[in-house]
C-alpha cells in the first residue's frame, strides 16, 4: 500500500475503525495501539484479493486479528487456560469493568447511553457479532468471513445478544 | 418491547461517531513510512551471522535454512498463528530446497495439508473450504538486489505466479487458479516470502506433485511441458522466464484416490465434448465472408484468427500466453473497445440474442451446453475457439450443442 492509498484508506475508513477499536477493547490506550496496528499491518500483509473484495471487512477482521492474539498472550502470560468451549467462552468473558471511558467520553442522550452500556456489558463474542452488525452494518454472511464463524453461529449469536439486551433495557426503551 | 425498537436504538447509539485523533493518524502515516524504508534495506544481519554465511558458502541448503524465515515465521508474521503452530509440527515437511533461475534464487521451504490448519479458513460460495495444501516459498534476486517491498511502487509490476501442480492433470486446467488458490506476499530483508494455499492435494498423493514457480499472474502454458501419455509435467528448457519446479512432497498414506476423482469431477473444468466427430484446425487458413452490413462482425472474426495455435489456459485471458474460452472471447472484444464480463454466463447477457445457427454472422458469439464454454463465430458453419488441450483452434461450430447465440457488433 503506498502512502496516498494509506491515507485515503484512513480517511475512508477510520471512523469505523476506531469506533469499533474503542468499543471493542472498552480502554483508550488500547483502542488507539489497536486502531494504529489495524492500519499498519493493513499497509504490511496485502491479501490483495479480500483487501479489493470489500476493504471495511478486510480492516475489521485484521483488527480482530490483533486483538484475539494480543489477548491469547495476555493470557499466556496469566497462565489461564484458554477456554474452548463456546458456551463457557459466552460467561467467562462477561466482565463488570465496562462503562469505564466508556461514560467519560460519550455526550449523547440517556438512551443512547444506556444501550451502549449494555451492549458494553455482553460478553465479547456476543459483542463483536452485535458490533458489526449494527455498528459496522454488515450483512450476517459478511460477519461470518470476517471473524470465520458459519452463519448460522453468526445468527444465534445475534438472537442471544439481542435477547439479553431486550432484558437489560427493558426499562429504558 | 418491539424487535423494530431495539433495531432502531441500537443503530442509534453505536453509530460510528468516533474519530481518532489528528496526531494518531499522522503516527500511522509516519510509522508505515519508517517501516517502508527499513523494507528496503539490504540486510540487517548482525557481523556473527555473516560470518558463518561464508562458511557455509559451499553447501546450498544449509546456506538455505537458517538465512530465511522458517514457514512457521513466515505464517506467524501473517498474523496466523495456527498455521504457524503447524507447521511446527510433524505433520508439516520442511523442505529447503533451492533452484537458481533467471536471475532469481527461489527456495521452497516447507509444505503442509489438513483440514482446519489456519486461523482463516476460505469460504467458497458460503461453504467452508476445510481440507487445504500450504505451501511457503522464498524468491530473492541473486544478485543481492532486494526485492520490491510490497509498499512500493515496484511490489505490483512484479507479479509471481506459484502453484502446486499434479502429474495426470492438464496443468492449464488445474493449478491455483481453478483449486480455489489464494496467496500472501511479505518482504524481510529483501527477500520476497509467498504462502500459496489451494484445496488439498494430497488426495492426489499417489501421483507426483510439483510446485511451478514463474512470473505472471496465470499459469504461463510455454513455461512447462505437460506430456499427455505419461502424465509428467516438466520445464520447457527453451522457456525465456522463470520456471523453477520443485517437487513437492506429500504423504502417500493421505492419497485418496475416489475423493481426488470426486473432486476433479466438482470442478467441472473437463469439457465432457466427444473425442470423435469433429476436428480441430490449429493453423489458422479460414477466408473470412465480408458481407454487405456485417463487416464490423467479419474485423472481429478476422482478428481473433491470428491468434489461432496459441496455447490455453484456464482463468487467463492473454491471446498470445494462455488464456480460457471466455477470456479468449473478452479479449477479442476489448481489441475493438468493446468491455465484455471474462465469465461466459455474464457474456450470455451482452449484444443482442441471434435466434438460429443459420442466421449467425461472423463475430457472433456462440455459447454451448458445455458448462462456460463460449466461440466466436466465422461463417460456413465454422467457429474459433480457446479449448483446453488444443489451445486457440478452429473447429465446427456444431461440434457441442449450441445454446445461445448473440450478436455485439453488426
Amino acid at each position: 500500500m503506498t502512502k496516498q492509498e494509506l491515507e485515503q484508506c484512513i480517511e475512508e475508513y477510520g471512523r469505523d475503525i476506531y469506533s469499533f477499536c474503542r468499543y471493542l477493547t472498552n480502554d483508550l490506550p488500547e483502542a488507539e495501539d489497536l486502531y494504529q496496528d489495524t492500519f499498519l499491518l493493513a499497509t504490511e500483509v496485502k491479501e490483495r484479493i479480500e483487501y479489493n473484495r470489500n476493504p471495511k471487512s478486510y480492516l475489521l477482521s485484521i483488527a480482530l486479528r490483533i486483538w484475539k492474539n494480543k489477548k491469547r498472550k495476555y493470557a499466556w502470560r496469566k497462565r489461564i487456560a484458554d477456554v474452548r468451549s463456546a458456551d463457557d467462552a459466552l460467561e467467562a468473558d462477561s466482565g463488570g469493568t465496562a462503562e469505564l471511558s466508556l461514560e467519560e467520553q460519550i455526550l449523547a442522550t440517556e438512551k443512547d447511553e444506556s444501550v451502549r452500556i449494555a451492549v458494553s456489558h455482553l460478553p465479547e463474542k456476543l459483542k463483536i457479532v452485535v458490533l458489526l452488525f449494527y455498528m459496522e452494518e454488515l450483512t450476517t454472511a459478511q460477519i461470518a468471513e470476517v471473524i470465520k464463524i458459519p452463519v448460522g453461529t453468526v445468527l444465534s449469536r445475534l438472537h442471544e445478544a439481542r435477547k439479553r439486551l431486550k432484558k437489560e433495557l427493558e426499562d429504558v426503551l | 418491547m418491539k424487535e423494530k425498537i431495539l433495531d432502531d436504538a441500537l443503530r442509534q447509539a453505536l453509530a460510528p461517531q468516533e474519530e481518532a485523533d489528528v496526531w494518531l493518524n499522522q503516527r500511522i502515516l509516519k510509522r508505515a513510512e519508517e517501516k517502508r524504508t527499513a523494507g528496503g534495506r539490504k540486510s540487517r544481519l548482525p557481523a556473527a551471522v555473516a560470518a558463518v554465511l561464508l562458511l557455509c558458502a559451499g553447501s546450498v541448503t544449509a546456506y538455505a535454512a537458517w538465512k530465511y524465515l522458517s514457514p512457521s515465521d513466515v505464517a506467524e508474521e501473517m498474523q496466523d498463528a495456527e498455521l504457524a503452530e503447524v507447521f511446527q509440527s510433524a505433520q508439516a515437511t520442511a523442505v529447503y530446497e533451492t533452484q537458481s533461475c533467471e536471475g532469481y534464487r527461489v527456495t521452497l521451504l516447507g509444505v503442509v495439508s489438513g483440514e482446519g490448519l489456519s486461523e482463516y479458513p476460505r469460504y467458497q460460495n458460503g461453504t467452508l473450504a476445510q481440507d487445504r495444501t500450504y505451501a511457503v516459498v522464498a524468491i530473492e534476486k541473486e544478485d543481492g538486489a532486494p526485492m520490491p517491498d510490497i509498499s512500493e511502487e515496484g511490489y505490483g509490476e512484479l507479479e509471481f505466479f506459484v502453484s502446486p501442480l499434479i502429474a495426470g492433470y492438464d496443468p492449464a486446467l488445474y493449478n491455483l487458479a481453478s483449486m480455489s488458490g489464494n496467496y500472501m506476499d511479505m518482504v524481510q530483508d529483501g527477500v520476497l516470502y509467498r504462502l500459496v494455499e489451494c484445496d488439498t492435494v494430497e488426495i492426489f498423493a499417489d501421483h507426483e506433485i510439483y510446485l511451478c514457480v514463474t512470473e505472471g499472474t496465470f499459469y504461463p502454458a510455454e513455461a512447462y511441458r505437460y506430456d499427455r501419455l505419461t502424465g509428467e509435467i516438466g520445464r520447457n528448457e527453451d522457456y525465456e522466464g522463470l520456471n523453477a519446479l520443485f517437487g513437492l512432497p506429500m504423504d502417500a498414506a493421505g492419497a485418496d484416490p475416489q475423493k481426488a476423482a470426486e473432486y476433479i469431477e466438482s470442478l467441472g473444468l473437463e469439457t465432457d465434448i466427444p473425442e470423435e466427430g469433429w476436428e480441430v484446425e490449429t493453423d489458422g487458413a479460414f477466408e473470412v465472408e465480408i458481407t454487405e452490413g456485417h463487416q464490423k462482425g467479419a474485423e472481429v472474426a478476422e482478428y481473433a484468427l491470428q491468434f489461432v495455435g496459441n496455447p490455453y489456459s484456464w482463468g487467463s485471458d492473454s491471446l498470445t500466453d494462455g488464456t480460457d474460452s471466455s477470456g479468449f472471447t473478452k479479449s477479442v472484444y476489448a481489441y475493438f473497445g468493446i468491455c465484455i464480463p471474462h465469465d461466459s454466463r455474464g457474456q450470455r447477457e451482452v449484444g443482442t440474442k441471434v435466434d438460429a445457427l443459420d442466421k449467425a454472422m461472423p463475430g457472433d458469439l456462440i455459447f454451448y451446453e458445455t458448462p462456460a464454454h463460449v466461440a466466436i463465430y466465422l461463417g460456413e458453419g465454422k467457429i474459433v475457439h480457446a479449448m483446453p488441450e488444443h489451445g486457440i483452434c478452429i473447429s465446427e461450430a456444431e461440434f457441442d450443442d449450441v445454446s445461445e447465440i448473440r450478436r455485439i457488433r453488426d
